[in-house]
């Protein structure tokens, strides 16, 4: 892009690279020559969103399209958007340094609740209406979507159509509407409404709510005929065969992921009920080692990274795994290419690789148990045991290492202060194992413990508990403090206040739109950032627009209530999360997909994992 | 023990347009993957964290661009340089690109000069930014440890300047040894407020006969 319109700008604020544009790898089209001009916008700083893989897929395939350039934008820090608004410089596109305004279509994609604000921001930076009633034919289209559209409802006042689910094939037929409604000149109602006929695509404006007086909802239903009634979520059902890119922009900036990215598989097997990447993104399907190890070959060509990660949600479960690595490590050790496994379960094969491959790394040594006591982890159904924890401590020990991360969650349903204790006893349990036996590190173990608190999310068997208050979840985290008493051992935990804006988004419904529209105007932005969360001024404006905040996220929801969400489906049933949520409650597990179908729902859409994963 | 046989090469390049906007680590860091990308025979350093050899004249501060600019690389093979040049050019950012590669004539720490032309926008003539410039020249000079005023005029090899396009060019020679580098950006700063934005553009990297470094 050209920058001299903001180079008195860009020579006062930090990094501005970020602002410029122009990497290696950056595609620009000829302007005069596409119908559509899409600006994908990520509503958090360059680099983060420069490291989301989903948004690098999409663009992917919708640039694949001749008539349509689809360009980038993040959202400006706070001293480059002050600098912006006070020269009067509207949001732009980072490719054609074009106003975002002038564009055709304007996507959002939505990673967790506390970039809402930001991403209403944007609109406003941009000079767009932020509400979607106030645009009329000659503004934007603006569209959304991610894990955080599966309840899309808190951001409907702001957005015409969410996609649900993956985005690869439906995100490429909204287009190719949107092409041919604009060279008929169809009207934007009658596009809506078209929109809506497609497979994950949920257009608000076409559906009314009504409330009860307790604050429930009442009812909610189609405005006229034809609309549909609930809004099925879009797959794809042979991740081999779509198209993954593996050519990209080159950021100068370091990013948050500054490496080579593989998508090795989509879903999980596991079923732990706090979890709504394990339900949203069923079935699993995994892609081939043939696939995957030609894609990294020419993300290497393509990029010159010297790391790989490998993405999804449990590297272990890939049933491959041994398979591709062995394939990968025949040109990446001469390469000098490091494989990253996060989250890798220490097991047999994971201590096999070790030994005979130098540059297979793991991201540091990692657990994630979630729970303190067996009790609570089969109420989460965590299927990890004590004993495997120990066991894994003992192989990494053994190995020569001595540092390792729990993860574990506060507020879990039927969480005592035994759980907590239960944390503090399993870590001192391993810095003790380290000690049962003579090892190198002159500097000892060392055990760090990170804690969050649990939001409950939407499409999960914990969607109906109430989040503990932040009072509750701040008691907790004391008590765990003062039952930590090995210096080996350090202990992190999370903002209480901050989860608790998580769970009134994440439970939340449309009248939420009016608080992040209020909290916008009141300078609010960047919520995930801790120097710019502002949780009383989140307070002053759930007063002043009249929402209960603890209606959200504090409430026990009754199975029998209607749910926000409720019209959205990713798949699995209904049914089967009250089960679950049932069965938490009485502390009983549900074994892993690959062992037993436990009848999701997903049986019925294609899933085969039970029956050995084969395509259909 | 015998290391590997290793043949440097020299490749000139330019830092223009937004990549000015890059700070040196990050140039590095681009580049690197630059190198890695063109399929060159790299020589890898030969310790604990092996990465390929890159070695920069002058690094170019983040906000100036650069017109005549060189890195050294290491190659494990004797490659013709066009075949360098070829190879890293087809892979370079388009705002970095690669002018030619050589096998180097001077060694890099012969490096004694750098050439500046600086664009001021500001009131003064070009005559009257040049009177400033007649006696000492004292500047605030900030390093990790302390701050210090410093007469930099013994650092300014030669100084001119003219009226453009409704702004003031200003073309210096100031100082690059290694011992003795000075960023132009201390004349920018020592005008203070009467500049309202400048762009620098390093020209050329000169030895102490004043010719070019290649």
């Amino acid at each position: 892009m050209n920058t001299d319109r903001i180079k008195h700008i860009l020579a006062r604020v930090e990094k501005p690279g970020r602002y410029t544009g122009g990497e290696y790898g950056e595609l620009i089209k000829d302007k005069s020559k596409v119908e559509v001009r899409m600006a994908f916008c990520f509503p958090d700083t360059y680099e983060i969103g420069m490291s989301n893989l989903g948004m690098r897929i999409l663009r992917h395939c919708l640039n694949k399209k001749d008539y349509l350039w689809c360009e980038r934008c993040y959202a400006p820090w706070t001293d480059m958007e002050a600098e912006m608004r006070r020269e009067g410089v509207p949001l732009y596109a980072l490719e054609s340094g074009d106003d975002i305004k002038d564009f055709d279509i304007v996507a959002f994609t939505l990673q967790y609740e506390l970039s809402y604000t930001n991403a209403v921001n944007m609109l406003d930076l941009a000079g767009i209406p932020i509400y979607a009633s106030e645009r009329g034919e000659e503004w934007p289209l603006v569209i959304a979507g991610g894990p955080c559209a599966y309840n899309p409802e808190p951001m409907s006042d702001f957005i015409d159509v969410f996609s649900i689910g993956e985005g690869e094939e439906t995100l490429c037929a909204l287009a190719d509407l949107y092409r041919e409604c604009k060279k008929n000149g169809v009207k934007k109602a009658d596009f809506l409404k078209k929109a809506a006929g497609i497979r994950g695509m949920y257009v608000p404006s076409l559906y009314e709510v009504s409330y009860n007086e307790d604050g429930t909802i009442k009812d909610f239903r189609p405005k006229e005929e034809g609309v549909p009634a609930a809004v099925e979520k879009a797959f794809v059902t042979d991740l081999d065969g779509v198209d993954f890119p593996t050519e990209h922009e080159m950021p100068y900036l370091e990013t948050v992921h500054d490496r080579m990215v593989l998508e090795v598989f989509r879903g999980c097997i596991r079923g732990c009920r706090f979890c709504q990447a394990g339900t949203v993104c069923r079935p699993v399907r995994e892609k081939s080692p043939e696939t995957l190890d030609a894609q990294a070959r020419e993300l290497y060509k393509n990029t010159g990274y010297s790391e790989v990660s490998m993405c999804c949600l449990s590297i272990s479960d890939y049933t491959r795994l041994r398979e591709l690595i062995d394939k990968m490590l025949l040109w990446t050790e001469k390469e000098r290419v490091n494989i990253s496994l996060p989250s890798m379960r220490i097991d047999s094969f994971y201590r096999e690789l070790m030994e005979k491959a130098m540059n297979v790394r793991q991201s540091g040594l990692t657990f994630a148990p979630e729970a303190g006591t067996q009790r609570l982890r089969d109420v989460i159904n965590k299927n990890l045991t004590e004993e495997e924890i120990l066991k894994g401590c003992e192989a990494a020990f053994d190995g020569g290492r001595s540092a390792l991360k729990l993860y574990f969650m506060n507020g879990l349903p039927t969480e005592t202060d035994d759980d907590i204790r239960g944390i503090a006893s399993l870590a001192q349990r391993i810095v003790d194992l380290y000690y049962s036996e003579k090892r190198g590190s002159p500097k000892g173990v060392s055990v760090s413990i990170s804690v969050s608190c649990l939001v409950p999310k939407p499409f999960t068997p914990f969607q109906w508990f109430p989040q503990d208050t932040a009072d509750e979840l701040l008691r907790k985290q004391m008590l765990l403090k003062e039952c930590i008493t090995s210096r080996k051992i350090s202990y992190s935990y999370h903002d209480g206040k901050v989860s608790f804006l998580e769970a009134v988004f994440a439970r939340g419904d449309r009248r939420l739109s009016a608080a992040i529209a209020e909290a916008v105007r009141q300078g609010q932005r960047f919520d995930s950032w801790d120097e710019l969360f502002d949780y009383d001024r989140w307070m002053g404006v759930f007063e002043k627009v009249g929402i209960d905040p603890a209606f959200y996220a504090n409430r026990r929801i009754g199975f029998d209530e209607k749910l926000p969400w409720d019209h959205i489906s990713c798949g699995v049933s209904k049914e089967f999360l009250i089960k679950e949520a049932k069965k938490a409650l009485e502390g009983v597990t549900t074994p892993d997909c690959r062992t037993r179908c436990s009848g999701c729902g997903m049986q019925n859409r294609g899933c085969t994992v039970c029956k050995g994963g084969e395509k259909q | 023990m015998n290391a590997p046989e290793k043949y440097t090469v020299r490749v000139f390049w330019q830092k223009r347009g937004n990549a000015r906007y890059i700070s040196h680590l990050d140039t590095q860091r681009a580049i690197t993957r630059a190198l890695i990308r063109s399929g060159l025979p790299l020589y890898y350093s030969q310790g604990f964290n092996p990465h390929p050899k890159l070695v920069f004249a002058l690094p170019v501060s983040i906000y100036q661009e650069a017109l005549y600019d060189v890195f050294d690389i290491d190659l494990c093979e004797r490659l013709p340089s066009d075949t360098v040049y070829e190879r890293l050019s087809a892979v370079m950012p388009s705002d970095m690109p690669v002018i030619k590669a050589a096998y180097p004539k001077k060694k890099l720490k012969e490096l004694r000069y750098a050439s500046y032309e600086i664009t001021l926008e500001t009131d003064l003539s070009a005559e009257e930014v040049l009177s400033r410039f007649a006696g000492e020249v004292t500047v605030e000079k900030k390093s990790k440890s302390k701050t210090e005023n410093v007469d930099i005029s013994p650092m300014i090899k030669s100084l001119s300047a003219k009226q453009r396009d409704g702004a003031v060019l200003l073309k210096a020679v100031l100082s690059a040894a290694s011992d003795a580098y000075l960023n132009p950006k201390y004349l920018v700063d020592f005008l203070g407020g009467e500049v309202r934005y400048s762009q620098t553009v390093r020209t050329a990297l000169l030895d102490g006969h004043l010719k070019l470094l290649d």
